[in-house]
């Protein structure tokens, strides 16, 4: 991993390293991210109210200060289960994408709905909660409690339980 | 020849690059943007401590505005910078960081009621406002009167950059990565976009264009050690320098930031001592309030930076093996404040130095840090020779900064810039055409070509050998403080590097995925820009913020109130030539006057009497105008019509 400290390896034998395995090899030890930066591309960017006063309370914000702590070294997409042994690429987003999501999702400001989209094509159920992601995260997301987690809750709370719909569809909310 | 055509061209992909392609495409330009790396790694990522902007909602923030912000700027520049554009940018600044906020950019808020924080070594309390809750709060940096320094928690620069970067993917910017720009296209008065190596594939590219921003950062690297990230190396600098045309400006002013770690140099940011941090000596002694009762350790970095030199020089510095250094004592903050705003200074310190800052104290030397210096521009950010060439951000000398820059205000340059800048490039693209013949395209492409086939032919010098030469130089001998001989010295060994340079080679001899072949192209350049370094510090007998003689330990605005301009006017030159333009006392909103900082040590200039008086006699003549009114009166200044406008603070209005 990136944080390895050489003084914690026994170095009387070689140290191997590997390219990352999720995505495809271009020479020695670089691989092609670039999926990821597509995938970046579909998610609907911040968007705040047109008469937004723009203020809101700390407590609301130490949630998503979180997540932007996010570099995009793409360790947890190579980690994930979903993408690297089921070779989820097309109906599946990836861990950092959640990440990106929840951020948005729990913006205090934000207006936008994503719950479809997490639901369909990013496909946050194919997760089964390995953590893997959140083991090697370098900067300490809890990715799987913090992000994707609460993620599949909103889905479930606002698009498939089948009391809320009901509830919701009385009092027309 | 492959030509790729764009209305605005932008090489870097930072901070001030994105802000700029942000604003030509939003005036309907096609724009492009060229990046060493993913745009998002950019060195831009690395500022931790935040953005200044005057919003005043933090209790120690009140009473703040423009005319504050403008002050310490000024101040803080040794009166060297210019101030219309220090103007522009205290005006536009609160602008940037609300305009942040509605790109999502979290920024830390206000809470109402007490809270514990720490001023000159003592817990105390202040009280939030209740009105205040909620809104963007600041912390407190070095040079400045009030808390203006707005913040993410901490890592403000690298939520900056992913907001701005995603905000460019939503606009469609094309961000074209592992692109070098190593030439400026041009015609003698018109730049016509640049010739530029894929530094994957090693094809050279022209990319022609209306309008060329270059928003490619500081020169950090030409030290050895430095704050700045490997790929701060000042090309951008050097290609507007190679062009023989534009001129750079105060390549001398370099600033040393007093808090790097020791030995590898990365920052702890400023808002350890703006939290309320500590120097210490060997001793465990806390010696800056001997030197600078007022400010202690929150006076400008280049004063702190030559304060804790000058003590280490008294004996008073921790040995090592890596040289002397003194302690950063953060330990009084507190686990929780640490853990929660200052948490990138906590991981560096526990990866790079294996320790933990909650408990121990951190080992810190000054350290190179950031280029006030670079392309010379006019307040629109236009090239003052090369029409059609721009440059934003730190790479540029609009000059908000003169000879010394305050914490916080690079982050906010970068979006200030970019939003100005952004406007007139826009400008310029609506009235201007590309109306370049073919074959000058093709001949500074076939001339880049040629020199590429020379440096792989040839059998000669190594690349890395004269790079590693010219950092030791310059850390030696153009540091914090400078002395006529040293100076000399470094000028002499430059320009034998620099001669040196001329025969140049590879070992490894491929055109594709060489980075020998990318530092062999570099560093010819680096030598270039190193040698304005030297000689614009040799010439300028005087001490000004970072630049520090002690030879001439006086500031002399009598004979150096001026910029330094440096050209590279033929290929064949050795050394660069050296003109200086005049900074007009009569037109300044702020005369020169003292810093307030150790004794006063200076010269006059023989107008600052008489410019004093002028300006008195203005406010005197108009009792009954409001600040605003007085202001323009004194020192009218031009601004994008969208920038104008008045800033509204909590309790004040528009006041």
């Amino acid at each position: 991993m990136c944080k390895t400290r050489l003084d914690d390896l026994d170095l009387s034998n070689p140290v191997v390293v590997h390219p990352i395995k999720t995505f495809p090899l271009i020479k020695d030890l670089v691989t092609d991210v670039s999926w990821n930066f597509e995938v970046n591309k579909k998610i609907k960017g911040f968007t705040p109210a047109k008469d937004s006063d723009f203020v809101y309370h700390q407590e609301d914000a130490d949630r998503v200060q979180e997540f932007r702590k996010c570099i995009e070294c793409f360790l947890c997409q190579t980690v994930c289960q979903v993408l690297r042994n089921h070779d989820g690429h097309d109906k599946f987003y990836g861990p950092r994408f959640f990440v990106r999501l929840a951020g948005l999702e729990m913006h205090p400001l934000d207006t936008a709905n994503r719950l479809q989209e997490i639901d369909r094509e990013a496909g946050v159920f194919l997760c089964n909660i390995n953590k893997c992601c959140t083991t090697v995260c370098p900067e300490d997301i809890h990715v799987t409690d913090n992000a994707i987690i609460p993620l599949k809750e909103r889905v479930i709370d606002q698009m498939l339980d089948p009391i809320l719909k009901i509830f919701r569809a009385i009092v027309g909310k | 020849m492959k030509t790729v055509f764009a209305d605005s061209l932008i090489i870097g992909g930072g901070l001030a690059g994105l802000r700029t392609a942000i604003a030509t495409r939003t005036r309907g330009l096609d724009t492009i943007v060229l990046s060493l790396i993913p745009a998002k790694r950019s060195h831009s990522a690395a500022a931790q401590g935040g953005m200044q902007g005057s919003l005043a909602a933090t209790i120690k923030g009140e009473g703040d505005n423009e005319n504050v912000h403008f002050a310490d700027t000024v101040k803080g520049s040794d009166w060297g910078c210019d101030q219309q554009v220090a103007r522009m940018f205290a005006n536009t600044a609160p602008k940037a960081v609300r305009e942040l906020a509605t790109w999502g950019v979290p920024w830390t808020r206000v809470r109402r009621g007490p809270r514990q924080v720490v001023i000159n070594a003592e817990r105390v309390t202040i009280t939030e406002k209740d009105d205040n809750h909620g809104l963007i709060s600041a912390r407190d940096f070095g040079g400045t009167r009030k808390w203006r320094t707005c913040y993410t928690a901490d890592g403000t620069g690298h939520t900056m950059l992913y907001a701005v970067d995603n905000k460019a993917i939503e606009f469609g910017i094309a961000v074209h990565e592992r692109k070098e720009a190593i030439a400026l296209i041009h015609d003698g008065s018109t730049c016509y976009g640049a010739v530029v190596r894929d530094l994957i594939t090693g094809e050279l590219i022209a990319y022609v264009a209306r309008a060329t921003t270059i928003a490619t950062g500081g020169y950090g690297r030409l030290y050895a050690i430095s704050t700045n990230s490997v790929i701060s190396e000042g090309m951008g600098t050097a290609i507007a320098l190679e062009t023989g045309v534009a001129s750079l400006g105060n390549m001398e002013a370099v600033q040393f930031h007093p808090t790097a770690i020791v030995p590898v140099g990365i920052l702890t940011t400023e808002g350890c001592r703006g939290d309320g941090g500590l120097l210490k000596d060997k001793d465990g002694y806390r010696f800056m309030p001997d030197y600078e009762p007022g400010k202690k350790e929150l006076a400008s970095r280049d004063v702190v930076s030559r304060r804790m030199t000058e003590h280490m020089r008294k004996g008073k510095g921790v040995a090592s093996p890596y040289g002397d250094h003194l302690w950063l004592d953060i330990t009084l903050l507190g686990k929780e404040h640490i853990e929660k705003n200052l948490r990138e200074v906590k991981e560096i310190c526990e990866y790079f130095l294996g320790i933990d800052p909650v408990k121990e104290y951190i080992p810190v030397r000054p350290t190179q840090h950031y280029s006030m210096g670079g392309i010379r521009t006019k307040p629109t950010g236009e090239s003052r020779q090369l029409s059609g060439l721009f440059a934003a951000g730190e790479v540029s000398c609009w000059d908000m900064h003169g000879f010394n820059r305050l914490g916080g205000n690079s982050v906010a340059e970068t979006i200030v810039a970019g939003m100005i800048v952004g406007e007139y490039v826009a400008d310029y693209c609506e009235r201007s055409s590309v109306d370049i013949p073919t074959s000058v395209v093709r001949a500074f492409v076939m001339r880049e070509e040629a020199a590429i086939t020379e440096i792989i032919g040839r059998s000669g010098e190594d690349p890395y050998e004269l790079k590693r030469e010219m950092q030791q130089i310059m850390m030696e001998k153009v540091g914090i403080f400078r002395m006529g001989s040293d100076l000399q010295e470094a000028v002499d060994g430059l320009r034998g590097l620099l001669l040196r340079s001329r025969n140049i080679t590879v070992r490894n001899k491929a055109r594709h995925s060489n980075p020998e072949l990318v530092e062999a192209i570099r560093v010819p350049k680096m030598i270039k820009l190193a040698l304005t370094v030297a000689c614009g510090a040799l010439a300028r007998t005087e001490s000004r913020g970072a630049h520090a003689r002690e030879d001439y330990p006086e500031r002399n605005d009598r004979d150096w109130l001026n910029r330094t301009l440096s050209w590279w006017k033929d290929e064949k030159d050795d050394l660069p030539v050296l003109e200086y333009e005049n900074l007009d006392v009569m037109s300044m909103e702020m005369p020169p006057g003292t810093r307030g900082y150790g004794k006063a040590n200076m010269i006059a200039h023989p107008d600052t009497e008489k410019r004093v008086k002028q300006i008195e006699e203005i406010k005197e003549s108009m009792p009954n105008a409001d600040r605003f009114e007085v202001q323009r009166a004194i020192m009218p200044y031009d601004l994008p019509e969208k920038y104008q406008g008045k800033n509204e603070r909590v309790g004040v209005g528009f006041e």
